[in-house]
Formats: C-alpha cells, structure tokens, sequence
C-alpha cells in the first residue's frame, strides 16, 4: 500500500492477473451506462422537488450551459487551464522520471532524498500558495510551478518504486550476456519498470489538471478559475452548477482518457 | 547502487536492496575509512540538508528577509507564533480538521465496506464515487458556500469531500482481498458471521484500511488549506497575511514547517500502524 | 585449448548479514577440465557452488585465485559463456523469439542473420510454434527451454548452468535432461552443470565435482562410468544406486556443522 493510488497492486507481471483486460467490458461498459442515466435522473428529481435549493434540475442547467459553450468563451477557458495543466506536466514527467530511476538505482540517493520526497507527498502542496505568488507572480510561469509540485513526486515515487522492482536476477542475467550499461536501463531496467512509471503519469495527469484549475483560482483568476469565480459572483446557481458540471466532465474527461492511454500502453503485458 | 550480497544466520546468500553493480571499470571498491563513512545514510544526509541549510541562509542574508528569512529569524518566527496567539488559530483549524475527518470516516469505511463485500453495491456506486474522487472538488466551493454558508459546515463538507476517497477505494480494496483469498476457506472451516467478521475480515483488512486513513488524511489537509484559503479564514488566513504587505516570511515558513511536521508525523504515526498490522493480516491466512 | 576451463586457487568471502565478519564462501578451489566435458557440480545449500559458477563466468570477482579459460584469464562476463539461470530470467514483454534473441542483439548481429539463428536454435529445443509467444504463457520447463536456447544462441564456447532444472517438477526436469543431453551431443561444448540433484549429476555428467561447505571445498572428483548416450534405464540399475549413495555419503560427512 504505497502512494499508487491506494488501491492493491497485484503482481504486475505475474500471469494473468486480475488487473488489465485485452478487450473492453461489455458488462461493465452497460453498467457505466447505467448510473450515468441514474446520475440525471436523479439529478432531475432533486432539482425539481426544491429539496436541496443549491440544486437546480438538469433540464435548466444544461441547455444554459450549452448556449454558453456554442459562445465559445468557456471552450476557450478549458483550454487555457488544460495548457498550464501540459506545461506543467510535462515538466514534471521531463524531471520526475529521471530523479524517479536515480531514487530507485541509488540507495545513497535514496537514502538522502526519501525523506523529502515523502514529506512533500504528505504535507498539503496548497500551503505553498501564497509563497509561490510571491516569488513568481501570478501569471502562467507560477502556476506551471505550482502544478509541476502538485505532480512531481507522485511521479518520482511510483518511478522509483518501479525500479527498485526489477529483480536484481535479471539484472545479473543482462550483465552475463554482457549488456552495456546503457542498454541495461534501455532494454531491461526501464522496460521492466514501465507500468509504475506509466501509471506514474496517469496519476501525475490527474493531479496536473487539478492543480491547473487551482493555480487559475488563486493566483491570477483566469481561465476555468474565472469562469467559477464569476459564475458564483453573479448569483446565478443555473450558470454556477453548469460551470461546475462542465468542468467535472473536462477533468474526469481527461483522466479517462489517460487511463484509456494507460491500458492501451499497457496491454500486451496481459499477453 | 551496490546490492550487498552478504551471508544469513543460515548461510545463504542474501541480496539486499538496490541493483546488483552495474558494470564499471575498476576494481571493486576497498571499504576503506572515509568511503565506508560516505556510505552511512545519517553521514550523508547530513551532508545534503547541511549543504541545503546553509545555501538557504547565504540566499537569505545576501537578499534580506523579504526574500528569505534568516535561520535564526526563522526560529524567532516559531517563537512568535506561540507567543503572538497565532497556536490559537492553528488549534481551531485543526479541531474542524479532526471533527471533518472523523465524519469522513464514519461514512467512508463502511461505504468502502459494502462496495468490497458486495458486488451490487460496487456496481452502482463505482461511477459516482470514481467520477468525484476526479473532480477538482475545488471546483465545487463556491457551490458549497451557497448551500451551506461559510460556517463549521462549509470547512466541514470540504474536508469530507477531499477525505472521503481514499478509505472508500481502500477499505474497499481490503474487503476485496478478504473475499477473493479467505472467505473460502473460512467458510469451509464453518465459521460462523460474527467470527468471519472479527477473526478474518477485521484482521485481514486492517491494514488496507489504515493505509486509506493516512492517505485520506493528506487529503483532508490539503482539503482544508483550500477551503481556509478561499474564504481567508483559520490557518489558511494566517499563510496568506504572511504573504502580503507586510512581508512576514519569518512567520510564513516557520508556520509552513510546522504543518509539513505534522503531515509527516500522523503519516509515519499511520504508516507504522499500518506495519504493526500487516502480520495480523498475514496471520489469518493461516485459517 | 579453446574451452578447457581451469580453475586456481579460488577464495571467496562476503560480509555477514547480521552481526560482523564474514564467511568464508569458497576455499581455495581448484580444479580443472578438458574441452568438451560435461561436468556437473554437486552439493549442499551454502557450498558455494552456485557462487563458483557465476566466479566462473566472470559475475562475480574472486578475492584471490583466477580462472582460466582457453588459457585466458576470466576478468568480466562475455558471450564466449553462456549462462542458465535457475529463474529463468526471462523478459515478460518479449516474446519467445525478442528473449532468444537477447543474446545475438548484444552481439551485434544483424537483424535477418538474428532472425535466422534465433529460429534454428529454438527448433533445436522443440519450441517451434511458439515463437509469438510471451513467457506468463509458458509452463516452467518451456520457459527454461527458452533460457537455455537464448544461452545457446550466441554459440559460446562453454555453458554454465545454475540448477537450470531446480524450478521445474520432476516429470518435465527429466524430459529437460534428456533434451538437454540431446542437444549437447550435437554440440559437444564444454558444460558445468550446477545441481544438488545427485541423480540428475550422474545421468547428465562425465565427471563430477563434489563439494562440501563449511569451509567450502571439493572433496572429490569422480568419473561418471557411465557410456553416451544415455538413457532412462541408466536410472534403475545398481551402480546408479551405489554411485548415489557413495556421493551422498560423501556429502553426509562434509554437511556436518560445526556451526
């Protein structure tokens, strides 16, 4: 039970295991479906019913928020955040994968840098908010900062944990057919630790969108950010809950489409 | 990046940690005096944060203290927050944190519970609890405010929905394990429900479902600075005075610090929990 | 001569996990063979045999002695040894085919020529038709019948096997042996077979090293009176029997503990 996301890790090269399918669910896909008509439906019922006035119905909300998506302006937010969120991720995944393999190769390394990397997993990156306004301003080149701290470590972890995976027999198997070291990392080490270090960066995308629209919230309000703040500055729940629906659907959008990437990367290891 | 085969109690050859040297030119290395010291992980992180501490405090005095406070105006700054009451605003967030985490919980586990036990219950709420655990929950704050104001519930409802994830996927996980690898057996032994429940599910579980408490608690304090954050209250107030005019850093990071200290201390206090029960764990496969 | 290994005056220690000092893991080990040989070496947990072979093939460096082979001091490992791994060591993304030709791509051969060779050697072990496979589709032996035609593949001058067989069940260890024994035949490399299977030294080898630990040393060397080719019948008859229990009376006496 590590930083991966919580959930278990079964073996990952192991024989068919239970995670990874070679084909989609069918079952599964119907069920989705399933809750996801529930979802409006429910959503409809509360609406009208005034139960919970913070909600209005679904058939108010969507049709408001369809009209302003056609006028383009909150196409064009989704796209401002989503490009911090890419600066910022691929920063992260430049830096974090190399630092990643140096954690797990390295016991000095390890050893001297474990602490800070856990600690900064731990403690609420958000705290640096303020701090980060301060020595970076408030415009794009801050909040590709924010969002490389929000995504980095998630990333070194599960790169290191990926490597310090590989079993040392296989490493001794390369070295007795005389692998050069180079080719070690690139035919043996690397590969075998790419599943951590793939699912790294499916995690590193989530928390890079996430920290994306909180940098457009606090420091200099653009973007999605602005697209919230005005919505709730205007009292006008209808637009607020269509922002916020909106942009539920562009980050679960987006962190399904990583997982998708992930499990077609990933695939043939299920073989 | 050594593994030191060394020689067990029994005599076999151990391989610990790292990956076997890579091929390098040399001969292998001869331990002598200050190489085996350079080895020695407390040697050598002392070396990196020393070399940390004392660029910060070059930086700090060749930029002055609205760049970066001094190291010993940094320890100052630990003593005013004591003294200046600001341990009272601290205090307070972190009694909402607990009071908002401990609901998390109360509704998280048993949730997390059912979805591992029952594939029914799995089905229906998986989409909804996936689809949350993405959303920016940042997102939903000024919709929180008009629902509930900016009272106890408003930093409340936050911590719930930051913290209420992790337990759920995890405890979730832990019942799964259960199922798939004991229940079986146990039901061949003709285990009764109350004893499947203490003997194998609580046992076996427990450690999956500390180790989604600590993940959740991250989150429940990452859930909180933003909630503080947003309507400048509480803990996340005092970070955003220290950061505007005037410049108090000196109070900014040593109260940054204290709450890194925190963080760290309830996760290793949690991760040591979770290492205590992990043989009980392993125990009831036993049955 | 090309594939005479010869063996001086090894020693080996490594530190111990708990509490200080070493052991002593090899003790002035010496011996030598003649090209072509297939020797198997045998004996308890902890003798070392394991770590002599991997000395031998230049994985590991020793404290003090050498080895030789073709006359030439052993330094680091080369493609002139070909290695048998007790875990296979397979590469789980690679299919059949991409770990045989593991080898041949360190060599540098080209891609048709790889393609080629990779193909011949896995006919040689029977898994023809299986080449498109990856190793979690494989049982136990097919895996190592991998490992043994990546090992093969590069045409080295001896091959050293770590109880190749050791993680397989009985029933496929002795269709391995016979298949092993096939192919050596053919080939008539220089083999040193590591096993603590006393049978499965005397079925395979011409000679065997006996080996004691604690200290680690050989005890005794023996000719296998045995005649090639071999055959399963070989496995019931008395001499077997008298050459098994001599072997493991042999290893009785040097598996005592002084602790």
């Amino acid at each position: 039970m590590s930083e991966l996301e919580g959930a278990t890790q079964t073996r990952v090269w192991g024989r068919r295991s239970g995670a990874g399918r070679r084909h989609l669910d069918r079952g599964k896909l119907a069920r989705w479906s399933l809750s996801i008509a529930l979802f409006f439906v429910l959503w409809e019922a509360i609406g009208r019913s005034g139960r919970l006035i913070a909600i209005l119905p679904a058939s108010e909300v969507l049709p408001d928020l369809a009209q302003q998506i056609a006028e383009g302006e909150i196409l064009r937010a989704t796209l401002g955040t989503l490009s911090i969120a890419g600066v910022g991720f691929a920063i992260g995944a430049a830096v974090g994968v190399p630092i990643g393999v140096l954690l797990g190769v390295s016991e000095r390394w390890s050893s001297v840098l474990d602490p800070l990397v856990n600690a900064s997993l731990s403690a609420p990156i958000a705290m640096f908010i303020p701090v980060i306004a301060v020595y970076l301003g408030l415009e794009f080149k801050a909040k590709v900062v924010g969002v490389l701290l929000f995504n980095v470590f998630v990333i070194i972890v599960n790169t290191a944990t990926g490597i310090r995976e590989v079993p040392p027999s296989v490493v001794e198997m390369g070295r007795a057919f005389g692998t050069s070291p180079p080719d070690m990392y690139r035919r043996i080490i690397l590969p075998w630790a790419s599943p951590y270090i793939i699912t790294g960066l499916r995690i590193g995308v989530g928390r890079s969108v996430e920290g994306a629209i909180l940098f457009d919230l606090f420091l200099r309000t653009e973007n999605l950010g602005l697209v919230i703040r005005n919505a709730a500055g205007s009292f006008d729940l209808s637009t607020l809950l269509g922002a916020v629906f909106f942009i539920t659907i562009i980050a679960a959008g987006t962190m399904g489409l990583a997982r998708i990437v992930e499990w077609r990367l990933l695939r043939w290891k299920t073989g | 990046m050594r593994s030191e085969t060394t020689v067990s109690s029994q005599g076999d050859l151990v391989s610990e940690g790292g990956l076997p040297e890579l091929p390098r030119r040399g001969r292998e290395d001869g331990l002598q005096g200050w190489r085996r010291l350079l080895r020695n992980k407390w040697v050598l992180r002392a070396i990196f944060y020393g070399t940390i501490l004392a660029v910060w405090q070059a930086t700090a005095v060749i930029k002055g203290e609205f760049f970066l406070p001094t190291i010993p105006q940094t320890i100052r700054g630990f003593g005013e927050i004591f003294t200046e009451g600001y341990a009272g605003t601290l205090l307070g967030t972190l009694r909402q944190l607990f009071a908002g985490f401990l609901i998390a919980l109360v509704i998280a586990i048993p949730v997390g519970a059912l979805m591992g036990r029952f594939r029914f219950v799995e089905d229906v709420l998986a989409p909804y609890v996936n689809t949350l655990f993405v959303t920016p929950k940042q997102a939903l704050l000024p919709i929180l405010i008009v629902a509930v104001g900016i009272g106890f519930w408003y930093r409340t409802w936050v911590v719930i929905l930051f913290a209420v994830f992790f337990p759920i996927i995890n405890t979730a996980a832990g019942v799964r394990y259960v199922d798939t690898e004991l229940r079986e057996t146990a039901r061949a032994f003709g285990t009764s429900r109350w004893r499947m429940f203490t003997r194998i599910y609580l046992p076996a579980s427990a450690p999956f479902v500390v180790a989604g408490i600590r993940l959740g608690f991250g989150m429940a304090m990452k859930g909180m600075v933003i909630a503080e954050l947003w309507i400048f209250s509480g803990a996340g107030k005092l970070l955003e005075t220290f950061s505007r005019s005037p410049l108090r850093l000196d109070l900014y990071y040593p109260l940054v610090l204290l709450i890194i200290f925190f963080a760290v201390f309830v996760n290793e206090l949690l991760k040591w929990a979770e290492r205590k029960l992990r043989p009980a764990a392993q125990a009831t496969g036993q049955v | 001569m090309k594939g005479a290994v010869e063996v001086r005056g090894v020693n080996k220690s490594f530190p111990r996990h708990q509490g200080g000092g070493e052991l002593q893991v090899l003790n002035d080990v010496s011996f030598s063979l003649d090209a072509g040989t297939f020797i198997c070496l045998v004996g308890p947990s902890g003798c070392g045999k394991s770590t002599l072979l991997r000395i031998i093939d230049g994985l590991i460096p020793p404290d003090s002695g050498e080895v030789l082979i073709g006359g030439e001091k052993v330094r680091e490992p080369s493609l002139d040894r070909g290695f048998v791994f007790q875990q296979f060591n397979l590469l789980p993304w690679r299919t059949v085919l991409g770990n045989v030709e593991f080898g041949l791509e360190n060599l540098g051969v080209k891609k048709q020529e790889r393609r080629r060779r990779a193909h011949e050697v896995i006919k040689l072990v029977d898994l023809e038709g299986f080449e498109t496979y990856y190793p979690s589709q494989l049982s136990g032996g097919m895996q190592q019948r991998v490992g043994l035609a990546r090992a093969i593949a590069v045409e080295p001058t001896i091959l050293l096997m770590d109880e190749p067989f050791g993680s397989v069940d009985d029933q496929t260890r002795m269709l391995l042996q016979d298949e092993l024994l096939k192919i050596w035949e053919q080939a008539q490399k220089t083999v040193i077979f590591v096993t603590h299977d006393i049978e499965e030294a005397l079925y395979l080898g011409d000679k065997i090293v006996v080996m004691r630990a604690r200290p680690s040393r050989i005890t005794r060397i023996l000719e296998v009176p045995f005649g090639r080719p071999r055959t399963d019948e070989i496995r019931g008859t008395p001499e077997m029997g008298h050459l098994k229990q001599e072997i493991w009376e042999e290893l009785k006496s040097g598996a005592t503990v002084e602790g």
